[in-house]
């Protein structure tokens, strides 16, 4: 029985950890995903919801200065004003910009002369609840101002009392104490009736907003931050692009000159060898950064400064050293035997290599192709270094989240954007990884 | 067709060690020679010098008289089979015959044809289909013997092919290759450290110890008159007892004198040792070259320490000055531990070496095969 309770605790904390790990991992990811389709509006609100809306729901309203529109606000559950003008132009580029909903001027226009219709059929009504607001708006002016004079009261107070304590006058320190707790009492006074007058008048303004403002719907462009990512940094095209190719290259050189050099720790013996595989791994305890300043100069003087192929080419510096690594295990797991029947049956020694070998050891060199690509495709602090007007896709929503049009939604849409082709890489690779000939066992 | 001849061929890792030494051999066309040794005897870098995936430290590798010794393996016209098959296990087993005869530029109708055919031969027709991991370790070995057979080479190499290979499998896929052997008559080297794989399938055993050839002949040869100590004590189960004895003349005869018995050497026997001038050798007895007589014909009379009955026959094992002695006997009369019994040797069939060189004294001219005991019956 005991046992028994003993095992069911830790199964239950042991997928409770498993759980764990996997919400740290998923929600940020989530959350990721999520903003990117989420207006500037509903990224700001607080809380954020766990989904993005399809449609914003509208209402607008006659005000001095013309109309007020507003959104409705998922998390604060009331409509939150966006803008209030004449020049219904500017209203619609301010709410696209603000909700991602494109409002036409048709639908805008009618929609006012909805509202104006509404206006003049409850004049009456409105009138009268304005009129009926009126009072209690002074009152909250009044109790406005007794709350401002009781605080610098209060504050005065305070002052003297500080005086009388470093005085050491005792008996007046007791005055004064009572008399601040006597204002303190009116202030909370005040305070409980000021919020009980607004109370009220929400409530009818709650009953004036059906009267006086005009609500409709219209979808949201879901992917308008997409687009507006790609139009705000107008690098960011390229960028991809150019992010792409030093991916690649880095894996043409890391898994070329790292793939090889596997095979030779894998297969022949020298002297030295453990000394040397072990150095490979040192290069990759230098921080990128560290190298990548005195990299600025070798590059500027080969000529590959600011270019994909110089960028490849720091990248494949720490990549070689894990290629090595990988590669090295993987050779070693393909038995000589195979090369050497390969060569009795008709291969020299490359045609063996290319024959057995390398169609054996392509998972291995699948998994460190995948390997070489998110480190080169994800890398952001040398690259910051290392380019200057042609930066790698990385650096440009790294700018989009510093710089001056730092918006979380489009940073957001910049790194799921990031993310897809890593994603696409890794799922074509993972195919070659999985479709193993049942091991290289023999 | 193929002869193949090794000439003071040797191999030798770093600056010391040999791994292969002073290593000459003629393979005559279609013979079938068993190289065998224990572990680390070189038969294996032997093999893979022939093969040219060992580099040759000295001498020469002839094939029907070219010289091969450098030659890259993929030109030498050999096939080998490895110890772990080293079938590719990302081909076909009809991939993996077809590569070898595709390497060599085959029309693809004549390859198909070559691959049925060998596959017939070896039995695997059926899984042409499959990859390796779906078959299991003998139908690998099959698969790895077809591919070698495909490509029709001169000289057949096979590296312990059997031994990964349970018993009863192992004993089966003998009689096998020595029936193929016999269909494709190729001239054959084969590599094992079980000797009596070697008995079985050889026309020659070249018996090998540390790098060096020890002894070259037939299975009885190798057996019956077995050139040294280690080749004697090599070959056969139980293996052959030694004994150390001191040599006595008396009465212008020579006497085996040993604190347990003596012998009395013929004229025949006396010959050989003429030369030899050490006052001491050592005796060696096939196990079944002792019988068990009456007490008056008895060589040596003494107590059974164990018996191992084996079903065909039975194994008696005495103890001579802390030595143990095992005699091979019919299964019949049983004996039991404590019993004495009394023993005479097969005088015609003692080996004597020498005690220090411990090479053979008095090899056989004949084995006495011709003699009237080992005549066929009709």
């Amino acid at each position: 029985m005991n046992r028994k309770f003993k095992k069911g605790v830790t199964t239950t904390l042991f997928y409770l950890v498993v759980a764990g790990i996997a919400i740290v991992i998923a929600l940020p990811m989530y959350f990721l995903f999520i903003i990117s389709f989420m207006s500037d509006q509903e990224a700001y609100d607080w809380p954020i919801t766990m989904a993005p809306s399809f449609a914003n729901r509208f209402a607008i309203q006659k005000s001095e200065r013309g109309y007020l529109i507003s959104v409705y606000s998922k998390s604060k559950d009331e409509f939150v004003p966006i803008i209030e003008t004449k020049n219904l132009r500017e209203m619609i580029d301010r709410v696209e910009l603000k909700t991602n909903s494109t409002i036409s001027m048709n639908l805008l226009e009618k929609r006012i002369k909805e509202l104006e219709g509404k206006l003049q059929e409850n004049k009456k009504k409105i009138d009268e609840l304005k009129r009926s607001m009126k009072p209690y708006e002074d009152r909250i002016s009044k109790l406005n101002h007794d709350i401002s004079r009781t605080l610098s009261d209060i504050n005065k107070l305070n002052e003297k009392l500080e005086l009388a304590k470093n005085a050491g006058m005792k008996d007046i320190v007791e005055v004064i104490e009572g008399q601040l707790k006597t204002l303190k009492e009116k202030f909370e006074l005040y305070k409980s009736k000021l919020e009980e007058v607004q109370n009220e008048v929400r409530h009818l303004r709650a009953k004036l907003v059906p009267l006086s403002s005009i609500e409709f719907t219209v979808p949201k462009n879901l992917f308008a931050n997409y687009t507006m990512f790609f139009r705000v940094t107008n690098d960011a095209l390229p960028a991809l692009t150019r992010s792409v190719q030093v991916a690649l290259l880095t894996i043409a050189i890391s898994l070329s000159i790292g793939g090889l050099a596997g095979y030779a720790f894998a297969r022949y013996y020298f002297k030295g060898k453990n000394m040397l595989k072990l150095s490979v791994l040192f290069v990759r305890m230098f921080p990128g950064v560290s190298i990548a300043m005195p990299m600025v100069i070798i590059l500027a003087r080969m000529g590959f400064y600011d270019k994909p192929l110089g960028l490849s080419l720091v990248y494949s510096i720490g990549q070689i050293g894990m290629t090595t690594w990988i590669t090295a295990s993987i050779f070693m797991g393909v038995p000589v035997e195979l090369e050497e029947a390969a060569q009795i049956f008709g291969c020299s020694k490359w045609g063996a290599f290319f024959h057995v070998t390398l169609p054996l050891a392509l998972p291995g060199l699948a998994a460190s192709a995948m390997y070489a690509f998110i480190g080169s495709w994800s890398e952001t602090a040398q690259a910051i270094i290392l380019t200057q007007f042609n930066p790698t896709f990385p650096v440009v929503v790294y700018e989009t989240l510093v710089g001056a049009k730092g918006l979380i939604n489009l940073v957001a849409a910049g790194g799921v954007t990031m993310a897809v082709p890593a994603i696409v890489f890794t799922l074509i690779i993972r195919r070659y990884i999985l479709q193993m000939w049942g091991g290289i066992t023999v | 067709m193929a002869e193949l001849e090794l000439i003071g061929l040797s191999k030798r890792y770093g600056k010391k060690v040999w791994g292969a030494r002073d290593i000459n051999l003629k393979v005559n066309d279609k013979e079938f020679i068993v190289f065998l040794g224990p572990s680390g005897c070189g038969k294996t870098t032997t093999l893979r010098m022939i093969a040219g995936l060992e580099e040759v430290t000295e001498g020469k590798v002839l094939l029907d008289g070219k010289d091969i010794t450098y030659l890259p393996p993929r030109f030498r016209d050999v096939s080998m089979v490895f110890q772990s098959y080293a079938v590719w296990p990302h081909m076909t087993v009809y991939d993996n015959i077809a590569f070898p005869l595709r390497m060599k530029k085959i029309p693809k109708d004549e390859i198909d044809k070559i691959v049925r055919e060998v596959t017939k031969l070896v039995n695997i027709h059926e899984y042409i289909e499959r990859y390796p991991r779906q078959l299991s370790g003998g139908q690998r070995q099959r698969v790895a013997l077809a591919r070698a057979i495909a490509v029709k080479p001169k000289i057949f190499l096979m590296d312990e092919p059997l031994s990964n290979l349970d018993a009863k499998l192992r004993v089966r896929m003998r009689t096998e290759l020595k029936a193929i052997h016999h269909k494709t008559e190729a001239t054959t080297i084969f590599v094992t450290h079980d000797q009596s794989e070697a008995m079985s399938m050889a026309d020659r055993i070249v018996v090998m110890r540390a790098g060096r050839i020890e002894q070259i002949g037939t299975p009885d040869e190798v057996y019956h008159n077995s050139a040294n100590v280690f080749v004697a004590g090599f070959i056969g189960t139980p293996p052959t007892n030694f004994l150390t004895v001191e040599l006595k003349r008396e009465k212008g005869k020579l006497l085996l004198v040993h604190p347990h018995f003596k012998i009395e050497l013929s004229n025949e026997l006396a010959l050989p040792l003429n030369g030899y001038n050490k006052d001491k050798l050592i005796l060696g007895v096939r196990p079944e070259n002792m019988k068990i007589v009456k007490k008056d014909d008895a060589t040596l009379s003494e107590e059974v320490l164990v018996v191992e009955p084996q079903g065909s026959h039975q194994i008696i094992a005495i103890e001579i000055e802390g030595k143990i002695i095992k005699i091979v006997a019919p299964s019949f009369p049983r004996y039991s531990s404590g019993e004495t019994i009394h023993i005479s040797f097969d005088l015609k069939r003692l080996m004597l070496f020498d005690i220090e060189t411990e090479k053979r004294l008095n090899p056989f001219k004949d084995l006495g095969l011709d003699s009237e005991d080992f005549k066929k019956q009709e």
